[in-house]
């Protein structure tokens, strides 16, 4: 059983569509982390998940119950903590006042006060300075008090975003390893980083978003510098030409092979399928899409082998050929495979989905 | 100057009173409640109906007409202020007009009436002159409530959450705390304490009338929740109480300028607004 | 003959509505005097009376919807100015005994100035606090000002006395002789009132209640126009109290209460924020019923307010806009069944017409680069945003920014706009500095910007936008266009046309008078890039123009802009997030990083520097 599944999830601001369609999940026991550039929607992601931010269309769930309509304050009451960009720790109330409002769901003092001690424990220097004001605290302070106030519910999924950001190294590398830690515990743990190098040290499990949609996702180890780099988008900055359509298949099932997990292990490279039949877009092109119909959850085994699956290619720009001709090195100036240079009325087909809707049998 | 700071300190004591809640509806809902007055006006009202006209005991009728007060702030928060909690807070607070305007009017439909004080009285006899009762009463209740409010604010999880929203909202939601159950009581409570403090003034003075809470202490008691930033509870009664003595101080030396309360009051909030937003007293707490 | 006939008709615009709505408005004007005297049963003066107080509290209904239904200025003090307007004629013309006709014109004089004193701190103070401020300032009024015995007779108040016109034998008295002079004044200032919105300072006013960022980036002087729009709303409402004081021949401080402030924002809000016709409705009604059943007084102002709090609670913008609005939903509606696909962006921008201007500042073919910013230094109390940076970028080219999160290169963008003051460092725009210059200086002088969250007034219909865009390009000033001087016409046939050419250039005939917020997120970005280059800016700043769009038309958007540059020649600066967008796009490219220029050069250039990669990727190069 997941912890969380997101299934086409479409969301975004007025008309500023951010999220184009983003499905995933997230298993239980492990640290999965969603790697992006800013922009590519990660934080938005998150936010949705928790509830800040309403869908317009797809679905959540958690633990098996579908909360895509739930108030956040529900959310957190079904074992979801959040851990905001920035540190949000309330600055004018002292640190153990911040941790008191982290177990606000528990239900009676004893909690509480086991929960603080728990939360003391992981974190000495919290409990140095518990008197003190959340806002006098350092930059890593903050931030341990920040995950330490979400780890007071007890909470079934932990959502991190960001929390390395505007962090000294040394306290990124102090935070990332309690991250560690605390997963160890038991807790799950969905985060969001730009900050790759420590990220991977830790994740099991890794999703590269780019532009509002998830490009990437498969077990850290799979990844190597190049790949993620053209994965983020970036790859062209490496001066490396980007890898489309079978290309980056072959490369990635080599490095996999390569990096072959104990024997026995089942590794499926999912193709992605020839463009589905595109849907009619009966509504107007306002961002919000009529919902997807439900498809059945997938209930892997608990110990499936991690899946490789490609979402989509990578995307290069498709220039006119004049200025091909003007020779930008880094690019690849091969076209995607939508047809993206036919102006009118064309249907576009649909996105390559991840082709991971079949319901196993076993 | 000890007669000064006396009658001051009783008047700036009801000031505090209506600050509070002025500063407890701004911290939850970031509105400005220009009703906070008007209601303390209205459950006069009713407080004249059931003590003159019923012939209730005072304690009773006050009692009753308080509850009105918090059920008038129930239903406003419940129907009106919630549904648009999510788009502009101007619009909620020119609603809050409507809401002192409709009651002003309904008001207007009735006579002036003479309350008198709960309790009758001289009262003792402080620096010179004589304290009224209810006047003392004013005085101690307000700060009591300004202390059990403190307290509440500061010991218990949901009155963290109070104070954690007025800096991060969206932060406070996500530790569980319900949005609408800190509005609803935010909202009850600043309508019990604006009651609370009409009744106290209004049969301290004993004439009053239509729109008379709003016309003698809304802008005063805007001045005093500004000089606590709009977020300081302690703050904001301080500076009612600040602003009370300084009232009190220009009509014992300068009372022949007609209205000069309000122009002492009026260059208060004019001052904090223009040269410090943030108040003379104001912090988080 | 008939050729004749149509030639005048189309030269006066001359319909059948204007014929009507002429007819009646010269038929009261006639009439009412005469009916008054022969008919004084049918035509009771006290009906004339109750016409007048109509007319006037129309004219102080519309003083106050150019504060607040224009310009967005909230205003609880209203009755102040007509107070204001109504003492000032009484002390003239029954302290001094001087004519009418000089204290109308001294009362709009006072009206505007205290105005103008209350609009210096609206400057600083926004919003909820704005509406504390000015209630706290009617009530002074009232209580203090409005007291004093020198000024206003004390609490008796003051007489006032009709206008007189000795030589016509005209004294004003009956009734229905002052209800045509007040109308006549009505029309007046109505006319006044379409100088305004007609031209730019109407549209100036509607750009500050829409958004004031993104009214500075479109050249309109933010700080001048507040002001401006408080003290022609001073000045109509003192001429308002002006009629109002001398109709009921007396004028004292306990009619100017906080509630009579509250009746005008009751008939603004409910009318509709901004329309005429809505709120000259609203204020009629209100003045008509109050006073005809006198005993209802009270029920109308709980009514009201009772109207107040459903408005706001259900349609902030005035009912009289809710109204609109609901109609134009349907046809949006309509207009986008069959649409194009989103990702689609039509290739229309290179068909943008392209004027050349004149402009303050330097010629744009002024040697060197467009902009030059050197050793900027930005920090916000500890945290530095920009440590040193500086950026150049040549005329004609499309230059890129770019870095990770936090890098500073927001910050860049608004310091090179104007809208962070640097803490050190100089920017340089064609050869002149203007580090100390505001947005709307930069606009007016060819520097333009697009916003992340799209800079357009939401509200406001694409033409309008694209109305508002032209603003630097407005040579009128704002008293020729107060007066309606011959070329203030000309100059805004000229802006329409331009407007036309350009909406039909993007294909959005069928958009002109939509509101932006009911276009889909592609056509707003459209739009946008259109209003900021019909001013053919010398500088392009565009900020993260792929935002909110699918992957795909962030594609399309890229040739878009290779054409802006290539076919329509003009200099772009970008932040962007999208890298492919950027390396297909840019000349050249700065990478940002800790505020600092980690690299620069040709994306060939760039590419082969392993240490941007680096600072996407987070890593501390060691």
């Amino acid at each position: 059983m997941t912890v969380l599944t997101v299934e086409d999830l479409r969301t975004g601001f007025g008309t500023h569509a951010v999220l184009h369609g983003v499905s995933f999940e997230v298993h239980p026991g492990e640290i999965t982390a969603i790697l992006g550039l800013n922009g590519a929607g990660k934080s938005v992601t998150l936010q949705t998940i928790s509830g800040l931010i309403g869908t317009w269309s797809g679905t959540i769930h958690f633990n098996g119950d579908d909360i895509t309509t739930l108030e956040t304050e529900d959310r957190v009451a079904r074992g979801m903590a959040h851990v905001l960009q920035g540190r949000a720790v309330f600055p004018h109330l002292t640190v153990a006042e911040n941790l008191r409002l982290g177990g606000a769901v528990l239900k009676d003092k004893a909690a509480v006060a086991s929960a603080t001690d728990r939360a003391y424990a992981t974190f000495p220097r919290l409990k140095e300075r518990r008197d003190q004001a959340a806002g006098s605290l350092s930059g890593g302070e903050q931030e341990m008090l920040a995950v330490g106030r979400a780890l007071m519910s007890s909470p079934k999924l932990m959502l991190v975003d960001e929390a390395s950001q505007g962090l000294a190294p040394k306290a990124v590398e102090h935070l990332f390893q309690t991250l560690k830690e605390v997963n160890e515990s038991g807790v799950t743990i969905l985060m969001v980083e730009q900050n790759v190098t420590f990220t991977l040290g830790i994740a099991h499990r890794v999703l590269v978003m780019q532009k509002g949609e998830i490009v990437y996702e498969g077990s850290s180890g799979e990844l190597d510098r190049d790949l993620l780099a053209s994965l983020l988008g970036i790859g062209a900055l490496l001066g490396k030409r980007v890898l489309s359509g079978a290309r980056v298949e072959a490369a990635v099932t080599a490095t996999a092979t390569e990096k072959e997990a104990p024997a026995g292990t089942e590794r499926a490279v999912r193709r992605v399928a020839a463009p589905r039949t595109p849907k009619s877009r009966a509504t107007p092109a306002t961002g919000k899409a009529k919902p997807t119909p439900k498809q059945p959850t997938r209930t892997p085994s608990p110990k499936a082998p991690p899946k490789l699956v490609r979402v989509g290619t990578v995307r290069p720009i498709a220039l006119k050929p004049v200025a091909a001709a003007k020779a930008r090195v880094a690019l690849n100036p091969t076209k995607p495979t939508r047809s993206i240079g036919v102006k009118g009325k064309q249907l576009r087909p649909k996105k390559p989905q991840i082709a991971k809707r079949k319901a196993k049998a076993s | 100057m000890g007669q000064i700071i006396t009658i001051g300190f009783a008047s700036g004591a009801l000031l505090g009173l209506l600050a509070i809640g002025i500063v407890l509806v701004y911290k939850a809902s970031r509105v400005l409640n220009f009703a906070q007055a008007e209601i303390g006006n209205f459950a006069t009202y009713i407080a004249w109906f059931l003590i003159i006209d019923f012939g209730l005991p005072w304690a009773v009728g006050g009692f009753l007409a308080l509850a009105a007060a918090g059920a008038i702030g129930f239903v406003f928060e419940r129907f009106i202020v919630r549904p648009m909690l999510n788009g502009p807070k101007l619009a909620i607070a020119v609603a809050t007009l409507g809401l002192m305007s409709l009651l002003g009017f309904i008001e207007s439909e009735w006579e002036p009436r003479f309350i008198r004080p709960p309790i009758s009285g001289r009262g003792p006899e402080i620096f010179g002159i004589f304290v009224s009762p209810t006047r003392l009463l004013a005085f101690f209740s307000a700060i009591a409530l300004g202390a059990a409010l403190y307290w509440f604010v500061k010991r218990t999880t949901f009155g963290l959450g109070l104070l954690a929203s007025a800096h991060d909202p969206v932060a406070v939601r996500l530790m569980g705390i319900r949005m609408k159950h800190l509005s609803l009581f935010t909202w009850v409570t600043a309508s019990l304490l604006g009651g609370l403090a009409g009744l106290l003034a209004l049969s301290a003075t004993g004439n009053f009338g239509a729109f008379s809470m709003t016309f003698s202490f809304l802008v005063p008691a805007l001045a005093a929740a500004l000089l606590g930033g709009m977020t300081s509870l302690p703050g904001a009664f301080a500076g009612g109480m600040l602003i009370g003595v300084l009232q009190t101080a220009l009509s014992f030396n300068f009372g022949s300028i007609p209205g000069v309360e309000q122009l002492g009051a009026f260059a208060v909030l004019i001052a904090v607004l223009v040269l410090r937003p943030q108040g003379l007293f104001g912090k988080v707490a | 003959m008939r050729e004749i006939v149509a030639a005048l008709k189309e030269k006066f615009a001359i319909t059948r509505r204007r014929v009507i709505g002429t007819s009646i408005i010269l038929a009261i004007i006639i009439l009412s005097p005469i009916l008054g005297r022969v008919a004084p049963v049918a035509f009771d003066d006290a009906k004339f009376g109750l016409a007048a107080h109509a007319v006037i509290y129309v004219i102080a209904g519309l003083a106050l919807n150019l504060l607040m239904g224009y310009a967005g200025q909230v205003s609880l003090g209203h009755a102040a100015f007509i107070g204001v307007g109504a003492f000032t004629t009484g002390y003239m013309t029954w302290w001094l005994g001087l004519a009418f006709i000089y204290a109308l014109i001294t009362s709009a004089v006072f009206g505007a100035l205290l105005a103008f004193l209350v609009g210096l701190p609206a400057l600083r103070i926004r919003g909820l606090y704005l509406a504390v401020a000015t209630l706290a300032f009617g009530v002074i009024m009232k209580d203090v000002v409005f007291q004093l015995e020198f000024l206003t007779g004390g609490q008796g108040g003051t007489t006032v006395r009709r206008p007189l016109l000795e030589e016509l034998g005209l004294d004003f008295i009956l009734n229905a002789d002052y209800f045509v002079f007040c109308f006549v004044i009505l029309l007046g200032v109505w006319l006044f009132d379409w100088f305004i919105t007609s031209s730019k300072v109407g549209r100036g006013f509607l750009a500050i209640r829409e958004d004031e960022d993104v009214a500075a980036s479109f050249g309109v002087d933010v700080a001048r126009y507040k002001l401006l729009a408080f003290v022609l709303s001073g000045a109509i409402a003192g001429i308002a109290g002006s009629l109002f004081g001398s109709l009921s021949f007396i004028t004292q401080h306990e009619q100017f209460t906080f509630s009579f402030s509250l009746s005008f924002l009751i008939m603004v809000v409910v009318g509709g924020l901004g329309s005429r016709p809505g709120v000259a409705t609203a204020a009629a009604f209100f003045a008509v019923f109050s006073r005809l059943f006198p005993g209802l007084e009270e029920y109308v102002g709980i009514i009201g307010a009772a109207l107040l709090i459903f408005t706001m609670a259900r349609h902030p913008t005035g009912l009289a806009q809710a109204f609109l609005e609901a109609r134009e939903a349907k046809k949006a509606k309509a207009a986008r069944a069959g649409e194009l696909e989103e990702d689609d962006l039509p290739n229309v921008l290179p068909s943008l017409p392209a004027i050349t201007v004149s402009r303050n500042g330097a010629a744009p073919d002024a040697p060197g680069p467009v902009l030059k910013a050197e050793k900027i230094s930005v920090s916000f109390g500890g945290l530095v945003a920009l440590d040193g940076a500086g950026i150049e970028v040549p005329r004609g080219k499309i230059v890129g920014l770019i870095g990770p999160n936090g890098a500073g290169k927001t910050t860049m963008f608004n310091v090179v706009s104007g809208f962070i003051k640097p803490n050190s460092g100089t920017v340089t725009f064609k050869g002149e500095d203007v580090t100390r210059l505001a947005p709307h200086q930069r606009a007016g002088r060819g520097m333009g910007r697009t916003f992340q969250l799209i800079g357009l007034g939401k509200n406001l219909t694409v033409r309008e936008n694209f109305l508002l865009a032209q603003h630097t390009l407005t040579t009128y000033g704002i008293p020729s266009a107060l007066l309606r001087l011959p070329r203030v016409g000309a100059l805004e046939a000229v802006l329409e046309d331009r407007s036309r050419e350009a909406i039909s250039a993007l294909g959005f005939e069928r958009f002109t008078d939509t509101p932006v917020r009911n276009l889909s997120h592609g056509q707003q970005r459209l739009v946008e890039l259109g209003c900021s280059l019909v001013t053919s800016p010398d500088l392009l700043l565009l900020d993260e123009p792929s935002g909110g769009m699918a992957p795909a038309a962030a594609e399309s958007l890229a040739e878009r802009l290779i054409d802006v540059r290539d076919k329509l020649g003009r200099t772009v600066l970008l932040i962007e997030h999208h890298i492919p967008l950027v390396l297909a796009v840019c000349d050249e490219i700065y990478v940002l990083n800790f505020g600092q220029i980690l690299s620069h050069g040709t994306t060939e250039s760039i590419t082969r520097n392993p240490e941007v990669v680096a600072a996407y990727f987070g890593e501390t190069v060691a």
